[in-house]
């Protein structure tokens, strides 16, 4: 049992928020317009995370060149000051592999490779700080970096995690409540209820997933709206830039 | 960066005049502007990032943690680790052991222990995390100077009890919410490339291209410090440096040195 009360009966939960709600959620794209084709600046909480997207270009070896699509190269370093003590991560740790695999796949799907056949697209990243919500928060900025990059996609792929605690769904949960609440992470297929990527790494009661992944989807539609209104912002001012020379 | 002959032969010859022609017009010793931020992660004591107008990124972290003063004299801990990240660059890459090895001996003996001494038997130590997360010039001086304002900028919970614990064994404890900051000096790195009979500091990376050799040479304090050591800034072209170009490129780094300081402090 939890030294933290997770979710009171007023309904409120360790940092305040009620059942439904998200955690602040702020981005930024073409954050480094310098050293990268497309760039992103994601904030979910207290987690912070840095993508870098380069490509598509040549690959760097013929073996890793498909004559048919684009291939994805993810590299996910999470740092050791990320989390409150310091702890030295290896990038060939299983838990850090499964997690580019499963983002692989998923944006293997939603970017429309067979536009880019013998390429190679390069996606960095770096999670400055993490309170929870590690993979939504990565599938969230990789997906503003490629848009800022260009790269076609057939739509947002927008991604926040649930949990199911007392028989009440939980959205958006932070470190301590991820350590306790068995939770989900689900990637949304821009407004639609289609999903790209759903990870359950605990368990959770069958009949009660339906509720769960009905609030995700939800936290899913608001995260894309934000997102697509950062997009916006930022193309307004690329037009804006255009339209004075 | 690939350069063609002509573009290395123009560049060579621009860069070997008196006064040498820089490709971004600056004097010999002049450095590229830079963009600094301070203080935005929560869950470390002192943060730090440093962008280059080339797009050039290193972010510093600094944490602590409280150990026993025995473990270091026992030679079982030490009082700062360094740990450098290179996007794109093994961490077992010969280039950042060579990195980590250089800043840890430099960290280690110029931050002193009474900066970081809590009571008779614990003392703090810092773990100084870096990530360059884009690079296309030698990163040390950018390494050094990001971790300088990291330092600079770094703030340790307040000790609430007694310093003296030589009698009495008792754990230090903290104040709730009050930090101080920590007073220390900083030692920062040049880098000079070596371009015929002339020196130019912070070379970008067509200068590096170019360059005949490089030294990096340490300041902390008014000085000149170790290292003082050549660096290869390119693959391939390498020439050996006249003795009077290294006593040059250090009476141009004792000069610079001040300034720097300054304007980094003004950072803050």
């Amino acid at each position: 049992m939890s030294r933290f009360e997770i979710y009171s009966p007023e309904g409120l939960r360790v940092d305040g928020r009620r059942w439904n709600e998200l955690r602040r959620f702020e981005c930024r794209i073409n954050t480094h317009p310098d050293s990268s084709d497309g760039s992103s600046y994601v904030e979910q909480g207290n987690s912070k995370v840095i993508c870098i997207v380069n490509g598509p270009m040549e690959p760097s070896s013929k073996a890793e060149m498909s004559t048919s699509k684009a291939t994805l190269k993810i590299s996910l370093n999470v740092t050791p000051f990320s989390s409150i003590d310091r702890k030295k991560r290896s990038k060939n740790e299983r838990r850090i592999q499964e997690i580019v695999t499963s983002l692989k796949r998923t944006f293997e799907q939603s970017i429309i490779v067979n536009k880019y056949p013998r390429t190679t697209i390069s996606i960095t990243l770096h999670v400055l700080a993490l309170d929870g919500g590690l993979l939504s928060s990565i599938t969230n900025a990789i997906t503003l970096a490629l848009i800022d990059a260009g790269i076609a996609m057939y739509d947002y792929i927008s991604s926040v995690s649930a949990g199911f605690y007392n028989n009440t769904p939980l959205l958006d949960l932070n470190q301590l409540e991820e350590s306790d609440v068995s939770f989900l992470t689900i990637g949304v297929v821009g407004k639609s209820e289609k999903l790209a990527l759903l990870l359950l790494e605990n368990k959770i009661p069958l009949d009660q997933l339906e509720s769960v992944l009905a609030i995700a989807i939800a936290g899913g539609h608001r995260i894309r709206d934000l997102m697509d209104k950062e997009v916006r912002r930022h193309g307004d001012l690329r037009l804006s830039k255009l339209a004075n020379k | 960066m690939i350069l063609s002959v002509a573009e290395r032969s123009y560049l060579y010859e621009s860069l070997k005049q008196s006064p040498p022609i820089r490709p971004d017009g600056r004097s010999v010793k002049q450095f590229r502007p830079i963009q600094t931020n301070v203080g935005f992660l929560e869950s470390s004591n002192g943060s730090a990032k440093i962008t280059l107008s080339d797009g050039s990124e290193c972010i510093v972290s600094i944490k602590s943690k409280v150990i026993e003063k025995a473990s270091i004299e026992s030679g079982r801990d030490t009082l700062v680790d360094v740990d450098i990240e290179v996007a794109g660059q093994r961490d077992d890459s010969s280039f950042i052991l060579n990195l980590i090895s250089t800043l840890k001996s430099i960290y280690s003996n110029y931050i002193s222990q009474e900066s970081l001494s809590l009571t008779n038997r614990f003392t703090y130590k810092l773990f100084i995390d870096i990530l360059v997360i884009s690079n296309y010039s030698y990163p040390l001086t950018l390494i050094s100077f990001t971790s300088y304002l990291a330092l600079k900028n770094t703030y340790l919970p307040k000790l609430t009890s007694s310093v003296d614990d030589k009698e009495i064994e008792e754990q230090p404890t903290f104040h709730d919410y009050e930090f101080v900051k920590l007073q220390i000096q900083v030692p920062i790195i040049f880098t000079v490339a070596i371009i015929d009979n002339n020196y130019i500091i912070d070379p970008n990376s067509q200068e590096m291209e170019v360059s005949d050799n490089g030294i990096i040479i340490g300041w902390y304090d008014g000085n000149i410090i170790s290292p003082i050591e050549n660096v290869k800034l390119n693959d391939g072209n390498s020439k050996s440096i006249k003795p009077e170009l290294i006593i040059k490129s250090i009476e141009l780094v004792k000069s610079l040195g001040q300034s720097v300081i300054e304007s980094l402090n003004a950072a803050e």
